[in-house]
């Protein structure tokens, strides 16, 4: 009998699972994670909480085999209609200063519930240091102020996550911080120790330290198997390991050659369709256009598209003067991008614009008024 | 039981609107949409996935998708078409009568 041995329990290794059991694959399905039953992983940060996306019965009823183990020696498949999936995501990078082991990362479920009880039971106001301040760091920052804690967030520059949101709005979120009774400081940790970090030549006293400093792919077990790997597991269009046509990868650990290497949620989800294609020997679904959310504050922000296509942008402010939706255009003027905050349906419809190849004129955009089902649209 | 929604041509295609549950009387708020093959659908207003409402959310063809994490559900029959919700949504039927939507509670 036919089967697949996905090795990896995120988003891409059960939606790999959930498609293959959607398209009615005939063969047997196992998938092998030390962490067990699989979980959502952008709950882990915005909330600290923990939710599977589907129950055990699930696997049960659809006979999918969950096996809690760690991995060390990849099962090269050996019949043509066996394959083995990397689904193994990403690794937090860890702080190259003294005193690095006394920061903690939130990567895990296990660091989420160890987060949440170290806030829960330390005293109302506990002092909590953040060392990075991008999409984790940030999310982090906002959940550890919701539960009462004196946080302070150090990151390097004061418009972290410009890269992916344009200057102009990360700028103005990450001094939102300071509004929402975060400290925030701009500068290098360079020592950590029992209760302190230096930063930028200063003490401060913490009781908890956490780095949200960037991941990297989890390419160990694929490295030691001797696949090909370069900032990520090597895969063609299909998902299939350059160096083997039985293996496949897919999520945040594979990269496509020639490409750059997709990193959000949703990407994931689509990497493991494409997988699924492959092994059910279907054409592929297309890709869309990259998109991911955050939340912090009670804020919803949004980035489609590349904003390392963007050569200038255009802002739509709110009635109270705030940026609302930064929409990137490339050196020939087109739309490739857009960041938001609260934007409701402006991502979706930048997404179909973009996929159109619509550049609404400069006033449309700018025009709060111009709904985001009306842009693109002739006036009235 | 049925509740009045009001007149049909008041929503357009492509549109949807929220029926609060406080006014209809149902157990639930819930979202009457008119698709873009011109027929009127009802599911529960609220995403299966978080607290998000679907009448405010992307109507393509007979999906609409959840405006916070772009889940979209087959207004037809409520069934989850993209995660991050891997619950269906619950329908509930919309008829045009005498010109007016009435939906059953």
């Amino acid at each position: 009998m036919s089967s697949v041995h996905i090795i990896g329990a995120g988003v891409a290794g059960y939606t790999l699972a959930r498609e293959l059991v959607s398209r009615n694959y005939a063969g047997s399905i196992s998938i092998s994670d030390a962490q067990g039953l699989p979980y959502d992983r952008p709950p882990l940060s915005k909330s600290l909480q923990v939710e599977p996306f589907a129950p055990v019965s699930w696997y049960r009823e659809h006979r999918i085999n969950l096996v809690q183990e760690e991995i060390t020696q990849l099962p090269l498949p050996t019949a043509d209609d066996d394959w083995v999936v990397l689904a193994t995501g990403t690794i937090p990078r860890t702080l190259d200063i003294p005193g690095a082991e006394f920061a903690r990362s939130l990567h895990t479920a296990a660091d989420a519930r160890h987060l949440a009880r170290a806030l829960e039971d330390g005293m109302f106001g506990q002092r909590v240091l953040i060392i990075g301040a991008g999409l984790v760091g940030a999310e982090f920052a906002s959940t550890a102020r919701m539960l009462g804690a004196q946080v302070t967030l150090v990151s390097s520059s004061n418009a972290p996550l410009a890269h992916v949101l344009g200057e102009d709005l990360a700028e103005q979120l990450h001094a939102e911080h300071r509004t929402h009774g975060i400290t925030t400081i701009t500068g290098a940790v360079t020592e950590l120790g029992p209760g302190y970090a230096i930063v930028s030549g200063t003490r401060h006293e913490a009781d908890l330290i956490v780095a949200a400093i960037g991941v990297e792919p989890d390419t160990a077990l694929a490295e030691r198997s001797g696949l090909d790997v370069e900032n990520g597991i090597l895969v063609d269009a299909g998902q299939r390991s350059t160096s083997h046509r039985q293996v496949l990868a897919a999520g945040d650990a594979a990269r496509e050659a020639g490409q750059a290497r997709a990193v959000h949620w949703e990407a994931a989800m689509e990497d493991a369709a494409i997988a699924a294609s492959t092994i059910l020997g279907t054409p592929a679904p297309a890709r869309s256009i990259p998109w991911f959310w955050s939340d912090r504050h009670d804020t919803h922000v949004e980035t489609v598209g590349d904003f390392s296509k963007v050569a200038s942008v255009v802002k739509r402010h709110n009635r109270r003067g705030k940026i609302q939706t930064v929409f990137g255009l490339d050196e020939s003027g087109a739309l490739v991008a857009a960041s938001m905050i609260d934007g409701g349906l402006m991502s979706k419809a930048v997404r179909k614009l973009m996929a159109r190849g619509i550049t609404p004129g400069i006033e449309q955009l700018e025009d709060p008024q111009i709904g985001p089902r009306e842009l693109g649209r002739p006036a009235p | 039981m049925s509740y009045r929604v009001g007149p049909a041509d008041q929503l357009p295609e492509g549109e949807a609107l929220l029926v609060e549950a406080k006014d209809s009387g149902a157990v639930e708020d819930i979202a009457v949409f008119h698709a873009e093959d011109g027929n009127f659908y009802a599911l529960q207003d609220e995403c299966t996935h978080e607290v998000a409402s679907l009448s405010e959310g992307w109507i393509d063809g007979c999906e609409v998708e959840c405006p916070l994490h772009s889940s979209s559900f087959d207004l037809r029959t409520g069934k989850v078409l993209c995660m991050p919700a891997t619950k269906d949504a619950r329908t509930y039927k919309v008829s045009v009568v005498d010109g007016n939507l009435e939906l059953d509670i």
